[in-house]
């Protein structure tokens, strides 16, 4: 479980391009838009990408994007239910 | 005194190939938007407005040979032709050519096009629309998002009031490509019925091709009883995201206040409304909340993107001659994907246009916004009812004296600041990584950097140099004018790894935002809080020339009192920018020969 907490913020920081961050600065439920990360929509558009291309998930409705992507608990959590890959 | 008109249109687009088949066919309620199932652009079907092949090549075999043009060529040259072909005796060297286009042959970058991948630069596109008419002047290439064609034509006018010109061809259009469709549909804004403008339930874009044309003019001669002026112009940045909209529609309220303010034409005399209205949530909700604040919540407003799609580079431009005719003719055409049940889309007044109506007309307002933050507004006006008031006239203004006030180079990994060395590293080839040594050592502290494509990290760089000196000297009225060679080139083949393989189809929308050389304005603007005009050119070389006039224009006419202009190029590894600073002060005066040499200099 914690091993994709770990991976998670590991492909976040790299695929979003948040160079002055490191794994230890990501909390698990740290807030992943609004004032925790700081992630935007742009971000948000490309969480969903992230999760078609590595786990295999297809967002059927994006808006969907809102509950999954809270924090990185929420995201690990989605993905260990829903994941083909 | 001189005023600038419309003197000529022509369209040609899935509704027909003549500005009167386009008008008839709105009055009739015909979309051109269909639904399309076509491989080459999306694996599943799709919404667009689509101008089928077959038609165009019988349409263009009359004047070329259809096999060796790609279909936006056979396009462009159809919409200047029409235009040319009536106008025989149009002095030509006294004609300027302005080109607009968001990803122009976009797909010559493709192995499997038959046409040569230079086709893909931008000035190429200009170039063969040049050589086919025989034109003599010195295209100008916009290409800034989908305000590209809107803001052509206030380009246009501007260098047609200074006497720069006296006519003004001003084409523009633009493609459905895959390499757009994939995009805009990994931004989630792609409606999956046609697009609703305005509407309750609307959910995002439907996406078209088109060209079109005018002959702008101040040369009464080619005036008639009904002419529309194009009295008033501006654009501003919302310096907010460079892919959403700002909030309270900060740009389009200050374009669409500095077009009224040079028109000399108050928000109550509007009678009709040509608005963006892309059908997106946000772009939508951002126009109803600019209108509003510029109390036009009851002007009569149309979105014409149900009938033609979000033709990109094209729509401002194609829009206008239909906002135009709806002048001429004293007629509205509806909004077409709004109907009754359809209200309370937006949390503000909006009074779409339902069906076609008959109304006199004189003044109308086009507005349109792109990414990247940018807006621009133009005010129409009919000719036998226009007044006679004073427009806040070029003629009253006087030039002033313009200089160069400072300036920085960034090219062979050195960063110099008014030609001396700031921080110099040739340890790397790769430019990626000098840009981020030159972020470390100027101690930005800025997180955005990151996420930007080389070319806006190159471009921040350089302001950030440039500034520093004159940060209280910069308001949000500080305008940039800048410019390059190869347009987004660079992040467009970046873009295009991840649409090449069907087995590894992931188009990436952080990519993508960039894949359009303004979006460097709209970084610059949102760190500088920069809210004024701006304008991203193409061309194959630093174009002093253009750069010279444009920022003059812009200080004479008082749309600015700063100008942060120049050229901002990279593709494969190789790059080149140069920033200056111009305003009414500072040592050296700007001319044409001043800026070559400075663009020429190098550092110490």
């Amino acid at each position: 479980m914690s091993d994709l907490r770990t991976e998670l913020k590991e492909k976040i920081i790299e695929q979003l391009n948040l160079e002055d961050m490191e794994v230890a600065d990501i909390g698990d439920g740290d807030m992943l838009f609004g004032d925790g990360v700081g992630l935007d929509s742009i971000d948000a558009l490309e969480l969903i990408v992230m999760l078609e291309k590595d786990y295999g998930i297809k967002l059927t409705d994006p808006k969907e994007g809102k509950k999954i992507f809270v924090n990185i608990s929420t995201m690990a959590d989605y993905i260990e239910a829903n994941r083909t890959k | 005194m001189k005023k600038v008109f419309i003197a000529d249109d022509q369209l040609i687009t899935p509704l027909g190939f003549s500005s009167e088949e386009n008008i008839r066919a709105l009055k009739n309620k015909c979309s051109g938007i269909k639904k399309q199932s076509q491989k080459s652009i999306s694996p599943t079907d799709f919404y667009a407005s689509l101008i089928e092949n077959d038609q165009l090549a019988n349409a263009f075999s009359v004047i070329g040979n259809p096999e060796h043009y790609t279909k936006l060529e056979q396009m462009l040259l159809l919409a200047v032709g029409g235009i040319l072909q009536r106008h025989p005796s149009l002095a030509l060297e006294k004609t300027a050519l302005i080109v607009s286009t968001t990803k122009g042959n976009i797909e010559a970058l493709d192995e499997n096009t038959p046409f040569s991948n230079k086709k893909a630069k931008l000035y190429e596109l200009a170039a063969t629309i040049l050589s086919f008419f025989n034109l003599k002047t010195e295209p100008i290439i916009v290409s800034n998002a989908c305000i590209s064609g809107g803001l052509a034509i206030s380009i246009g006018k501007r260098f047609l009031l200074e006497g720069k010109h006296d006519h003004a061809i001003v084409v523009g259009g633009d493609l459905v490509s895959e390499f757009i469709f994939s995009g805009f549909n990994s931004f989630q804004a792609i409606s999956t019925e046609p697009c609703k403008p305005f509407a309750k339930n609307r959910s995002g874009i439907t996406l078209g091709e088109a060209a079109a044309a005018i002959l702008l003019s101040c040369d009464n001669t080619l005036q008639s009883e009904n002419s529309v002026f194009v009295l008033g112009t501006a654009s501003a940045n919302d310096a907010n995201h460079i892919s959403g909209p700002s909030r309270t529609g900060e740009g389009l309220f200050l374009s669409i206040n500095s077009a009224l303010e040079e028109a000399g034409i108050a928000p109550q005399e509007i009678d009709y409304i040509s608005a963006h209205g892309t059908a997106t949530v946000f772009n939508d909700e951002m126009e109803a909340i600019a209108f509003d604040r510029v109390g036009l919540f009851d002007t009569p407003l149309n979105s014409l993107k149900g009938f033609y799609g979000h033709t990109l580079g094209a729509s401002a431009l194609l829009e206008t001659v239909v906002a135009a005719r709806s002048l001429q003719n004293d007629e509205l055409y509806p909004s077409l994907g709004f109907d009754s049940e359809d209200a309370g889309g937006v949390s503000k007044p909006v009074n779409v246009i339902s069906s076609t109506e008959k109304r006199k007309l004189k003044t109308a307002l086009k507005t349109a916004s792109g990414f990247g933050g940018c807006n621009v507004a133009l005010v129409l006006q009919k000719a036998n009812l226009a007044t006679e008031k004073q427009i806040v006239s070029v003629e009253e203004n006087k030039q002033q004296a313009v200089f160069i006030q400072d300036y920085v180079h960034l090219k062979d990994n050195v960063l110099s600041h008014a030609g001396k060395t700031v921080y110099s590293d040739d340890s790397t080839k790769e430019v990626n990584l000098f840009a981020k040594a030159c972020y470390e050592q100027l101690e930005m502290k800025y997180p955005k950097f990151h996420k930007m494509d080389t070319q806006c990290k190159l471009g921040i760089l350089a302001t950030e140099t440039l500034v520093k000196k004159h940060r209280k000297h910069l308001s949000e009225n500080t305008a940039l004018v800048l410019s390059n060679n190869a347009s987004s080139l660079d992040t467009d083949e970046k873009y295009m790894t991840g649409i090449q393989h069907k087995e590894n189809y992931f188009p990436s929308p952080a990519v993508f935002v960039y894949t359009l050389p303004n979006i460097v304005l709209g970084e610059i603007s949102i760190k500088y809080g920069l809210k004024s005009e701006q304008a991203f050119f193409v061309s194959e070389t630093f174009d002093a020339d253009l750069l010279v006039d444009y920022a003059k224009v812009l200080l004479k006419t008082k749309k600015t009192d700063r100008v942060i202009c120049g050229w901002i190029d990279l593709y494969n590894h190789s790059y080149c920018v140069f920033l200056c600073l111009l305003s009414l002060e500072g040592k050296t005066p700007l001319t044409k020969e001043n800026l070559t040499t400075i663009y020429n200099q190098n550092y110490e």
